[in-house]
C-alpha cells in the first residue's frame, strides 16, 4: 500500500517535471536544433586589455559554413561567460552597443549590403534582408568599437549563429568561440642620466672600456720639420643639452722656456716655434689626424675642426654637442714646431680634457 | 564594551602609522614630491683623478620656495642607495669652499659651506628670505675628485626649504667624469747650423792698378744659451816663398801695395761684399765691421753671437793687390771657418 503510494508519487513528480522540460526545451533551443556546426573558427580581438574600449573583433573561419544550400541572412555573435548554457553576459564594461562593421563581410553570401545591429546588449550582430547569394569560401566578420568585459585573465564566449532569414530567428549554423581577456604587462625602465667620457692614446671604436696610454711624444723638434702626435677621446651623453669638451694646461715648457702656443689659430710653420691641437680629420700640413667616428652627431668646434689650422689657449672648447648623443670618438693632432733660438731641454705639458654634459 | 573596542582599534591605527612614519624615510620621502631641476650641469675644474678642483653647478629650479639650503651628493650611481666614489672628498686637501656666493638661489650672501657629511657638497643659509629666480649658480673649490681615471660619476642635487637639508624642494641629477691626462713631450737638442755655401774663391789675375775681389757666404744659428763664433783661420795669399802681404789691421784697400784682407761688409772701394742678413742676432766681429776696410788675422774671430740664435748669412768679402815687384805666380790660400756654439 504504501510502496504503491510512493511510486503513484513519483511517478507523477516525472511526469510534471518531463513535462515542463519539454515545454521548456524550445524555449533555449528550438532554433540551434538543427544548426550545423561551423567549422576552422576563431575570433580575433585587436586588444585583449580589460576594459579596452574600441576593439576590434574579428571572426573568421578557415572554412565555408557546412550549410551551403540556405542563404544567410543575419549572424550573430552573443557573448557569454560560458560557452553554452544560459548566456550570461560577461560583467562589467563588456559593450556592443557602440559597435559597427569593419569592412563588409566575406562568405556568408553577398557582397554588400550589410549592415551591423546594436540593438541586443552582449551580442554582435548583422543582417541582409534581401541577401539571395548562397555562402562560399572562408568566413570573416569583423566589428569596430567593441569595449571588452571588466574581469582580468577572464575566458568568455562567442556563440556564433547563421539565420536564413534577417531577425536571427532561424538558425542555420552554429558554433562556439572562446576568447580571454589578460592582464596587460607594464614594462618599466628608469634610465638615469649618462656621460661617458675617456680620454688616451688609443681606443677601439667608441668604447672607453679599451681606452690605453697617456703619453704623447713628439720626438725631438727640429727646424726642418714639423712634430706630431695624437690621442683620442670619446664621449656621449643622454644630456638634452648635449655636451662640451674643453681643453685646459699649458703649451710645452722646459723650466722657464716654452714653445709659443698658436693662441690665435694658424698654420704650422716649419722653423717657427709653434704649439698647437686640433681635431680634423684631414690635415695635410702635416699630415696627421682621423676623422671623427662613430654615430653621435658631436663636431669638433670652428677653431679646433680646420685642417691645417692649429690652435691652443688652456680653456678653449674643443668638441660638442647639443643634443643627446650616441658615442664619438675624436682624434686630437698635436703639432710642434721650434726655431733655432729654441733653448735645447725636455719639453712637455699635462692637457686634461673635461666633458660637461647640459641636463 | 564599545569603548573598550574603539579605545582598541585607534591604539592600533596609532600604532600602524608610527611603524609607517618609521619606514617612510628609508624610501625617500623627503624626495617624492621634489620637482626635477632642469637647465642642471656640473662643471670640474679639472677632471684629472684625485685633482683638488672646483665643482661648478648651473642649473635653475622650478619652484619658487625659499631654499634655505642645498646639497650636491656624489654618488657612484645617478639613482638608488649612493656609494661614494672612491677618492672623492668634500675635506680631502681641503676642506672645500664656496668659490663665492651662489647665483640667484636667494640672498646674495649669507651662505656657509657646509662638508660635514662625506660625499656631499652641502650649503645652508637659514635666513634666507629671497625665493631663487632664474638659473642658479653654486661653485664649490677644493673638491677632491675620485681617484678613477676616465670614470663617470653623478651628483645628485636637492634643494631645501629649511637649513637642515631635510625638506625637500626640488632635485636633479647630473653626470661628470674624470679623464686621463694627455701628456705631451718633445724634445729639443741643442743645435749648432753652420754652412759655408762656397769653397772657393778665385781672385782672377792680380793688377797693381785694380783690386781683385771674391766672396764666399756662411749661415750660422744655434740655440745654444750664450750663441756662437765664427773663426777664421790660415794664411795670406801664399806662392812658393812668395806672399802678399796680410793686412794686420783693418786697412783700406790701396792698390799697386801688396794686401790681402777680408771684411764681412758691403764695400764700394772696391765694389764687393753684403751686409749680413737673415732674422738672428749673430753680428760681425770689431775688424771686420768696416765698409772699405780689410784685415787678415789668422784666428780672429770674425763673427758671433751672444745669444741663442735664428740663421744669419754672411758674405765674406776677399781682396788683393799687388806691387810692382810682386813675384809672379799662383798665389792661394785655404782659410778655414770655425763655429763654436757657446751653451
Amino acid at each position: 500500500m504504501i510502496i504503491n503510494k510512493l511510486v503513484k508519487k513519483i511517478s507523477n513528480a516525472s511526469i510534471i517535471t518531463l513535462a515542463m522540460g519539454l515545454a521548456l526545451v524550445p524555449v533555449f533551443s528550438a532554433t540551434l536544433a538543427s544548426a550545423a556546426p561551423i567549422t576552422g573558427r576563431k575570433l580575433t580581438l585587436s586588444s585583449s586589455a580589460p576594459s579596452a574600449t574600441g576593439v576590434n573583433y574579428a571572426f573568421s573561419t578557415t572554412a565555408a559554413l557546412p550549410t551551403t544550400g540556405t542563404p544567410v541572412k543575419s549572424v550573430q555573435i552573443q557573448f557569454c561567460t560560458t560557452a553554452s548554457g544560459t548566456c550570461t553576459t560577461p560583467s562589467g564594461t563588456f559593450s556592443t552597443s557602440s559597435a559597427t562593421l569593419a569592412s563588409q563581410p566575406t562568405g556568408v553570401g553577398a557582397a554588400a549590403g550589410w549592415t551591423a545591429n546594436t540593438v541586443t546588449a552582449g551580442s554582435l550582430r548583422i543582417l541582409n534582408a534581401s541577401n539571395a547569394t548562397n555562402p562560399t569560401g572562408n568566413v570573416t566578420v569583423s566589428w569596430n568599437g567593441v569595449t571588452n568585459p571588466t574581469a582580468t585573465n577572464t575566458t568568455f564566449f562567442g556563440r556564433v549563429t547563421t539565420y536564413s532569414d534577417s531577425a536571427w530567428t532561424t538558425a542555420v549554423d552554429s558554433g562556439v568561440v572562446a576568447v580571454s581577456t589578460a592582464s596587460q604587462i607594464q614594462v618599466a625602465l628608469s634610465v638615469d642620466e649618462t656621460l661617458t667620457f675617456c680620454t688616451g692614446i688609443s681606443i677601439t671604436g667608441q668604447n672607453c672600456g679599451t681606452v690605453t696610454g697617456s703619453l704623447v711624444n713628439l720626438g725631438t723638434g727640429s727646424t726642418t720639420s714639423t712634430s706630431t702626435g695624437t690621442s683620442v677621446m670619446a664621449a656621449s651623453t643622454n644630456g638634452p643639452g648635449g655636451y662640451t669638451i674643453t681643453v685646459n694646461g699649458n703649451t710645452l715648457q722646459s723650466g722657464s722656456n716654452s714653445i709659443a702656443a698658436l693662441g690665435s689659430g694658424g698654420a704650422s710653420v716649419i722653423g717657427q716655434s709653434q704649439f698647437g691641437i686640433n681635431l680634423a680629420g684631414s690635415n695635410t700640413t702635416p699630415a696627421i689626424g682621423s676623422a671623427i667616428t662613430g654615430t653621435g652627431t658631436a663636431a669638433a668646434l670652428t677653431n679646433y675642426g680646420t685642417n691645417n689650422n692649429f690652435r691652443f689657449t688652456s680653456g678653449d672648447s674643443v668638441a660638442s654637442v647639443v643634443t643627446p648623443t650616441n658615442a664619438n670618438t675624436f682624434t686630437i693632432s698635436y703639432i710642434a714646431n721650434i726655431d733655432g733660438l729654441t733653448p735645447a731641454g725636455s719639453y712637455s705639458t699635462n692637457l686634461t680634457y673635461v666633458a660637461t654634459p647640459n641636463f | 564594551m564599545t569603548k573598550t573596542k574603539n579605545t582598541s582599534f585607534i591604539k592600533k591605527i596609532g600604532l600602524y602609522l608610527a611603524a609607517f612614519a618609521l619606514v617612510l624615510p628609508m624610501f625617500g620621502v623627503n624626495s617624492v614630491s621634489a620637482l626635477q631641476i632642469t637647465a642642471r650641469k656640473l662643471t670640474l675644474g679639472t677632471s684629472q683623478a684625485d685633482a683638488l678642483t672646483t665643482y661648478a653647478f648651473n642649473f635653475t629650479v622650478p619652484s619658487t620656495t625659499v631654499i634655505k639650503s642645498a646639497s650636491f651628493t656624489v654618488c657612484t650611481t645617478a639613482s638608488g642607495a649612493c656609494t661614494i666614489p672612491s677618492g672623492f672628498s668634500v675635506t680631502t686637501g681641503g676642506p672645500a669652499t664656496l668659490t663665492s656666493q651662489p647665483t640667484n638661489l636667494g640672498d646674495t650672501s649669507g651662505w656657509t659651506v657646509d662638508t660635514s657629511t662625506a660625499g656631499s657638497l652641502r650649503l645652508n643659509k637659514s635666513g634666507n628670505v629671497a625665493a631663487p629666480s632664474g638659473g642658479q649658480t653654486v661653485s664649490f673649490s677644493s673638491v677632491h675628485n675620485p681617484s678613477a681615471t676616465n670614470a663617470t660619476f653623478f651628483a645628485r642635487m636637492t634643494t631645501y626649504s629649511d637649513a637642515a637639508y631635510t625638506t625637500a624642494i626640488d632635485a636633479g641629477t647630473v653626470a661628470a667624469s674624470t679623464a686621463g691626462q694627455v701628456t705631451v713631450t718633445a724634445s729639443v737638442d741643442e743645435t749648432l747650423s753652420f754652412t759655408l755655401a762656397t769653397n772657393t774663391v778665385a781672385l782672377g789675375t792680380l793688377s797693381t792698378s785694380t783690386t781683385a775681389s771674391g766672396t764666399s757666404t756662411m749661415s750660422a744659428s744655434t740655440n745654444a744659451g750664450s750663441g756662437y763664433s765664427i773663426v777664421v783661420s790660415g794664411t795670406t795669399l801664399t806662392s812658393g816663398s812668395n806672399t802678399i802681404t796680410a793686412l794686420a789691421a783693418p786697412t783700406a784697400s790701396s792698390v799697386n801695395t801688396k794686401q790681402f784682407g777680408i771684411n764681412l761688409m758691403a764695400n764700394t772701394t772696391p765694389a764687393v761684399g753684403s751686409i749680413v742678413s737673415g732674422a738672428g742676432s749673430g753680428s760681425v766681429s770689431t775688424g771686420y765691421n768696416t765698409s772699405n776696410s780689410f784685415k787678415f788675422v789668422s784666428g780672429d774671430t770674425v763673427a758671433s753671437a751672444s745669444v741663442p740664435s735664428n740663421t744669419n748669412t754672411y758674405t765674406v768679402s776677399h781682396i788683393a793687390n799687388i806691387d810692382a815687384v810682386a813675384a809672379p805666380g799662383l798665389y792661394s790660400t785655404v782659410l778655414t771657418y770655425v763655429a763654436t756654439a757657446n751653451y
